[in-house]
């Protein structure tokens, strides 16, 4: 009997102590794995990702081109807002608001992800080094496309290019790295050289939904606006018009806004699934009402028989709404962002001609876009400062609600002025340090070397 | 002489045969020698007793066969005497429960006197017939320095905040663990967990008393025991009770219909207020019958005074009905039950149901060889409140008090009206549902070897299965539905998930005593626990006809882009194994010396960091049992007890937190690997470290007429689990780091106090109170980081607010005003920096005080808790108190807004901008009457109830009173910015207690 326990007994226990281990298989999670970057495939994978980045909110679905849009004055508050934007509409933005950091972080996210694939792509430039340069030359793209978007936002008011702008992050495994903000000068000498080798090794085949040469130089196109270089601009605006699609025609301009979404003159337009965020809904809350309504400054200034006012604007329940990226009847806001049309390079080509005096020139851009808009147009023939007023306002109703507003205003050093206004807050002096937008108060905390702007 | 023994044995047997009982006589007295008047002596196993006289003596007729009786008195402790050889005995009962309480600790029990740590024992009485769905609720107010915190109201949920002695980890999880007849449960379970069944539950707090349960023990241990069986006959129980829940606290005075449409005039934003005003300039132009019929309107709208909270909560109803049997014999013991619950929660459209089995059951198949099962089963449905906490009105607990009162549930015609934010809450629970379905199993099957004398091997092996079925359904007719994210046609979506946990544990015990003095238990043992959770699920849009299943649902392909279906799935594993010992010395039954060592591996560290060692000593003396003690006349009991212990701590780090990962995405069809931005992973990830000391001295002073202990301990937490702040320019913002440690200090204080303790009264107050300091000592490489509205710094405890600093309205221009560093004021909340000054969201101080009261059948116990000494947020007035919102209705305080200069009021005027501050943080102190219990115990002792051995009638109250400042939702909240979540309840039962 006692030999019998005994026996139990220690079958027992070698029996069950023998259970010890604890190692998990690694692949028995399956929604997240670990990255093996074995073939070019694997590379383009990566860059997927980096695309996929640019659909966050804080990116190009709704943050950046509502803090281009909400503080300027081509909207007003609606009666049915319930508080998204309001803040932002009267300039009551903090160095703690969401929303910048929002934006702030998903554009860095981005430029993480286009590292990864700069990192990841020089391996494989001896086995294939065409598809290698051309993966490497679209990542370039891409981060010279966010760093610009950063430094618009972000950066401190441009004068000479010694002012702050944002830090340059290149290493993707560093995670802990404290950047310290590079001026204009530094970052935009940066992007130049990145933008050149990108152009150099991207392929000839245009598609919209990624990063082309087209794409290239119109970024180029967009630094040299902003710094001041006339002459760069108009050479960068007219190479991108050459790689670009036809400018939108009075037939087909509306395809491209409403139900139709089609690419038409997108140079760059990011491709989104029947899931991904409204992207009016800055504006338009659907299913509640109206966030923001057309502000009467900008109605007035668009013609009725204008392809762009059926584009823009809308009676709905008989009050005028805002209808840029209102999308299908089917889907409300499903419409994919543009990121820049080939529109965007003639008003650049325009305005730099104009401050370089050559009126002829810039004349001939703002017809050619004009006379593909308003039905039965003949040129006004306007001429120096009156040119450079016409120049501003094309500008302004062709991007508008596209997010282009607050800086426009900002490199031009105006005021912004609503005299059709539904708020308390219906001036900004261009003085006011409202105009530079806070940089996150995470990344002051975090990052040692950071300096935050102005008045925050 | 053969001839004389068989004479004599047949005269012995004879006499043996015919004497059908005999006479046991006796005396009771106490320790001291003083008679026991009325004491009841029983025959073991009998209906047949006595009671003493007034000398404490007895005599009582015993069958053939009765070989024991029982003897016991109220106070004291029963005492069972073999009387095989006796026929006259002299008792002396002792008091003190102290000194033979058995508590059940890690992997067995012992002794209460040789304990050296803190234990905390709470009886089953204080867990029955209580109307809570979850036994984690019931354990507010029972354990000193343990505090619960009721998160959600909602029947069945189990959003509660439990920890232990203070804060002990800032990012990983402050809960103790749950151990259920040896096996880890989580607390997610306890909504299927039948809290009739536990026969005791065991607070293991210090270091020494959960150093045996190590991994992640460190937070303290949670110790559960179900009923067992016992010798006798078996006895049936039933209790039944119904009852009634309401809303527990009413909160905020919100404007009428007058006040709301004047307070939208002066606010310009909108609404009909402002929209029909004639002092609104877009009525300038209007005519003379425009005016009017604006006019009308308005009044119209004033006498509509709709009472939303009456719509949105509801008195629900309650019952719990539980029937248990108990018994055995000298080899087989068995516990079964069987148990229904049901409650409907205050908000329309919430409730609970649950039914649960058990069989607990043991048999002893050798004197060595004892096996035994321990097994339960149960169901339990849920409907839910949706969007619980979200400030929007879909969520009827913000409704209640958001929604406008002149918009009406429906229209002139009848129909839904959807008001200024197109949301109905009615509406909403008409057409629109949420469920969740659980159901639990789990088994476990136990061996007790005794292979030589002195060992005891006991082995475990257990599993616990939860399944959880949740489905949503939006009508594709509703509101919700006609904005769903795919096809504007209604989505429907169902999520299961299966987590099974496995447990293997297996002991070794040595238990000896040499020389009648030494005492000596030795304890070395294994245990491996893995936990596999494996989730999947779907949503669906466009859904026709009426049908609430996924066959309704329209299929999405490349014509119909729209309706394509979102699959979700993962699955997560984690395994733990351990080696622990433990040997544990007594002298005497005076000095105790205890001291365990144990190695703990996880697999959610990185391959090179997966075990960590831990180890822990610990003494106790009682001194009432020493010679210059023994006949003290005021300590009839004196232990103090030392010790000091180092535990582990992996809770909260996920099961994938110390990789480097990626996730599948997309872009234009295409794959895209999507580098993890949230806390990427880190390998080094290693255990917290929890180090502790604890003193306690535990006391019964004058025949234990008041009985308490106190506790002090200091408890430091290295190598915490921290999210590092990364800059967001390098592309990720956080990771999940060890570095830093935090230090909780504080004391615990239980008396009881039995103020009158007779045989047919008795009357006892208990009080408890903890105080904990917690102080964060280092950050590693950073002196302090931010979280939103707190700040985690070295030198402050956690959960302290950093908020800007309020500075009232200014008289003259109505601006809001904010104090700087420097004491200036300032309209500008930019140029004021934000300030720790506020306390912290922890409470330093807990405690409870309970009343217990017999006389004659009726008894009388209530229990209180308190908390004191925190600061919380106020999250609702800056929705409720805050022109930027007026669409919503707003609290009536923003009838006195600022107006005019040389206005004196808190509310700025229209315009300013309302900023969080610390005009939003309020004292979060509270005492809230938890439970008052009113019973009668009806005599059976006649031919009409002769069948019952025990009959009660009760009433009980649940949450009755709570009393505080705090003008938020509720103070009793886990979390410090909660809006608008589900209410707690007040109860209201009648329930009936049988014993067959």
């Amino acid at each position: 009997m006692k030999r019998i326990n005994i026996y139990m007994f220690l079958a027992l226990v070698i029996g069950f102590t023998a259970c010890t281990s604890i190692e998990v298989d690694p692949t028995l999670d399956n929604d997240l794995y670990q990255p093996d970057v074995t073939n070019i495939d694997d590379v383009e994978s990566l860059l997927n990702a980096a695309y996929s980045g640019l659909k966050q909110e804080g990116a190009y679905t709704g943050l950046l081109m509502a803090e281009g849009e909400w503080p300027a004055d081509n909207l007003k508050i609606s009666p049915d807002n319930t508080g998204q934007g309001a803040l932002d509409h009267e300039w009551d933005y903090e160095e703690s608001s969401t929303n910048f950091e929002d934006i702030w972080t998903s554009l860095y996210q981005v430029n993480r992800r286009a590292n990864f694939v700069i990192f990841n792509a020089a391996s494989f430039s001896a086995e294939e080094p065409v598809r290698a340069a051309a993966l490497n030359s679209e990542a370039l793209v891409v981060r010279s496309l966010v760093l610009y978007e950063l430094a618009k936002t972000f950066g401190a008011n441009y004068s000479t290019g010694e002012e702050l702008a944002v830090p340059i992050v290149l290493d993707p495994n560093d995670i802990a790295q404290q950047q310290p903000r590079a001026t204009y000068n530094e970052l935009f000498t940066m992007l130049r050289n990145d933008l050149a080798t990108a152009i150099a090794g991207l392929s000839n085949t245009f598609n919209p939904n990624k990063a082309s040469k087209a794409l290239a130089h119109g970024i180029l196109a967009r630094i040299s606006l902003m710094e001041g270089d006339w002459n760069g601009a108009v050479a960068s605006a007219s190479s991108a018009i050459a790689a670009a699609p036809d400018l939108a025609t009075l037939e087909n301009y509306n395809m491209m806004f409403g139900e139709n979404d089609e690419d038409g003159e997108s140079i760059f337009k990011i491709a989104l699934n029947p899931d991904d965020i409204k992207l009016n809904d800055p504006y338009y809350a659907e299913g509640v009402g109206a966030r923001f309504d057309p502000s009467g400054d900008l109605v007035d200034l668009v013609d009725t028989a204008d392809v762009r006012y059926a584009a823009n604007f809308q009676e709905i329940n008989e009050v005028l709404s805002i209808f840029k990226y209102r999308g299908p009847e089917s889907n409300r806001g499903l419409h994919e962002p543009f990121v820049m049309r080939t529109s965007e390079m003639y008003l650049i080509r325009a305005e730099a001609n104009a401050s370089l005096d050559n009126d002829v020139a810039a004349l001939a851009d703002l017809d050619a876009i004009r006379s593909n808009r308003i039905r039965g147009y003949t040129s006004l023939g306007e001429s120096g400062n009156a040119l450079d007023e016409a120049v501003r306002v094309e500008r302004r109703i062709e991007l508008a609600y596209e997010g282009f507003r607050m800086s426009d205003l900002r490199r031009w050093g105006l005021d912004v002025v609503r005299t059709d206004c539904t708020s308390d807050e219906c001036e900004l002096l261009r003085s006011n340090t409202k105009f530079v937008f806070p940089i996150p108060r995470a990344e002051i905390f975090a990052n040692d070397n950071m300096e935050q702007n102005p008045g925050y | 002489m053969k001839k004389l023994l068989f004479t004599l044995l047949t005269v012995l047997c004879v006499v043996g045969i015919s004497t059908a009982q005999r006479t046991i006589s006796g005396n009771i007295t106490d320790t001291e020698g003083l008679a026991l008047i009325g004491a009841n002596v029983v025959a073991q196993g009998t209906t047949i007793g006595t009671i003493t006289d007034i000398d404490g003596n007895f005599k009582l007729d015993v069958p053939q066969g009765t070989n024991k009786i029982e003897v016991s008195y109220i106070g004291y402790d029963t005492q069972v005497i073999d009387i095989t050889n006796e026929s006259s005995v002299k008792i002396m009962l002792q008091t003190g429960e102290l000194l033979k309480e058995v508590v059940v600790v890690g992997y067995g029990e012992q002794n209460k006197s040789s304990i050296t740590g803190s234990v905390t024992s709470i009886s089953a009485e204080k867990l029955e017939a209580r109307p809570f769905a979850s036994v984690d609720q019931m354990l507010q107010g029972q354990a000193p320095g343990l505090t619960v915190l009721s998160g959600s109201g909602q029947p069945g949920s189990n959003d509660v905040s439990v920890y232990l002695r203070g804060p002990s980890s800032i990012l990983g999880s402050n809960t103790p663990i749950y151990i259920l007849d040896g096996i880890q449960v989580s607390s997610e379970d306890f909504g299927a967990l039948n809290s009739n069944d536990i026969e005791s539950i065991s607070v293991l707090k210090d270091a020494s008393s959960t150093a045996i349960y190590g991994a992640s023990a460190a937070n303290g241990v949670i110790l559960i025991t179900t009923k067992k069986g016992a010798d006798g006959k078996t006895s049936i129980k039933y209790t039944g009770q119904v009852g009634f829940t309401s809303l527990a606290r009413d909160n905020f005075e919100m404007m009428n219909s007058t006040e709301k449409l004047l307070f939208e005039e002066r606010a310009g934003g909108g609404g009909p207020g402002w929209n029909l005003s004639p002092k609104n300039p877009a009525n300038d132009g209007l005519s003379e019958a425009q005016l009017a019929a604006n006019a009308s309107e308005l009044n119209r709208l004033r006498a509509i005074n709709t009472d939303w909270r009456d719509i949105v909560f509801r008195t629900g109803r309650t019952q719990q009905h539980n029937i248990s049997a108990i018994g055995g014999d000298d080899n087989t013991n068995f516990f079964v039950s069987a148990n229904y619950y049901g409650e409907e929660g205050v908000l329309n459209g919430s409730d609970f149901d649950r039914g649960t089995l058990r069989t607990n059951w043991s048999e002893q198949f050798t004197d060595r060889v004892k096996v035994g099962i321990v097994s339960s089963g149960g169901v339990a449905k849920s409907r839910f409140v949706s969007s619980e906490n979200a400030i929007n009105l879909n969520n009827p607990a913000a409704m209640a008090y958001l929604a406008n009162p002149y918009e009406e549930v429906r229209d002139t015609l009848g129909e839904f009206a959807f008001g200024s934010a197109g949301r109905n809450p009615v509406e909403e629970a008409f057409y629109n549902y949420r469920q969740e379905n659980t159901i639990k199993g789990t088994g476990q099957i136990f061996a007790e070897i005794e292979p030589i004398d002195h060992f005891t091997f006991v082995g475990r092996y257990g599993a616990d299965y939860t399944n959880t079925n949740r489905k949503s359904f939006t009508d594709p007719d509703s509101r919700l539905g006609s904005t769903s994210s795919q096809g504007q046609a209604g989505e429907l979506s169902k999520d299961v998930e299966n987590t099974l946990w496995l447990t293997y544990s297996n002991t070794l015990n040595y238990k000896n005593v040499f020389s009648e003095k030494h005492n000596v238990d030795i304890l070395v043992g294994q245990e491996r626990r893995q936990r596999t959770i494996d989730n999947y699920g779907f949503t669906v849009y466009g859904l026709e006809g009426g049908l609430q299943s996924p066959a309704g649902a329209t299929a999405g392909s490349a014509d119909n882009p729209d309706f394509i279906t979102n699959p979700t799935g993962l699955v997560r594993k984690k395994i733990l194994n351990s080696y622990f010992s433990r040997a544990n010395y007594t002298l005497d039954d005076k000095y105790n010396l205890t001291a365990g060592f144990r190695r703990d591996g996880n697999s959610v560290f990185g391959a090179n960091n997966q075990y960590g060692n831990f180890w822990n000593v610990g003494a106790s003396w009682i001194l009432s049992r020493e010679n210059f003690l023994r006949d003290n006349d005021v300590f009839n009991f004196l232990k103090v007890g030392l010790s000091y212990g180092t535990n582990g701590n992996s809770e909260g780090i996920g099961e994938r937190d110390a990789q480097i990962l990626f996730t599948n995405g997309d872009y234009a069809g295409d794959p895209a690997a999507i580098p993890s931005a949230d806390n990427p992973g880190n390998p080094s990830l290693v255990w917290e470290v929890l180090k502790g000391y604890n003193a306690t001295i535990d006391f019964g002073l004058w025949n234990d007429r008041i009985t308490g202990g106190l506790a002090y301990y200091r408890n430091t937490t290295e190598a915490q689990f921290i999210d590092q702040n990364l800059p967001l320019s390098a592309g990720v913002g956080s990771l999940t780091i060890n570095a830093g440690s935090m230090r909780n200090t504080g004391y615990e204080v239980e008396l009881a106090a039995n103020i009158v303790r007779r045989k047919d009264a008795y009357i006892t107050w208990g009080v408890q109170f903890a105080y904990n300091d917690n102080e964060i000592i280092d950050l590693g490489q950073v002196d302090e980081f931010e979280t939103g509205t707190s700040i985690i710094r070295e030198g402050l405890p956690l959960g302290t607010h950093y908020i800007e600093e309020w500075g009232g309205v200014d008289p003259a221009t109505g601006d809001g005003l904010y104090v700087d560093e420097n004491g200036n004021y300032t309209n500008n909340i930019g140029a004021a920096n934000p300030k720790a000054i506020y306390g912290t969201f922890y409470a330093p101080w807990t405690g409870s005080t309970s009343l217990d009261i017999g006389y004659k059948g009726f008894t009388l116990s209530a229990l209180g808790n308190w908390v004191y000494g925190n600061t919380l947020f106020n999250n609702q007035t800056f929705f409720q108190e805050n022109a930027n919102f007026s669409q919503f209705n707003m609290s009536s305080v923003m009838n006195d807004i600022w107006l005019k200069p040389g206005d004196i009021t808190d509310q700025q005027r229209i315009g300013s901008p309302r900023n969080f501050s610390s005009k939003d943080l309020e004292d979060g102190s509270f005492f809230r009457l938890r439970n008052v219990t009113i019973g009668y115990d009806i005599p059976t002792d006649n031919n009409v109830l002769g069948g019952f051995s025990k009959l009660s009638v009760f009433v009980q109250g649940g949450n009755l009173m709570t009393i505080t400042n705090f003008t938020g939702f509720d103070p009793e909240t886990d979390n410090n910015i909660a809006t608008y979540g589900f209410p707690p309840s007040r109860t209201l039962t009648f329930g009936v207690n049988a014993n067959f």
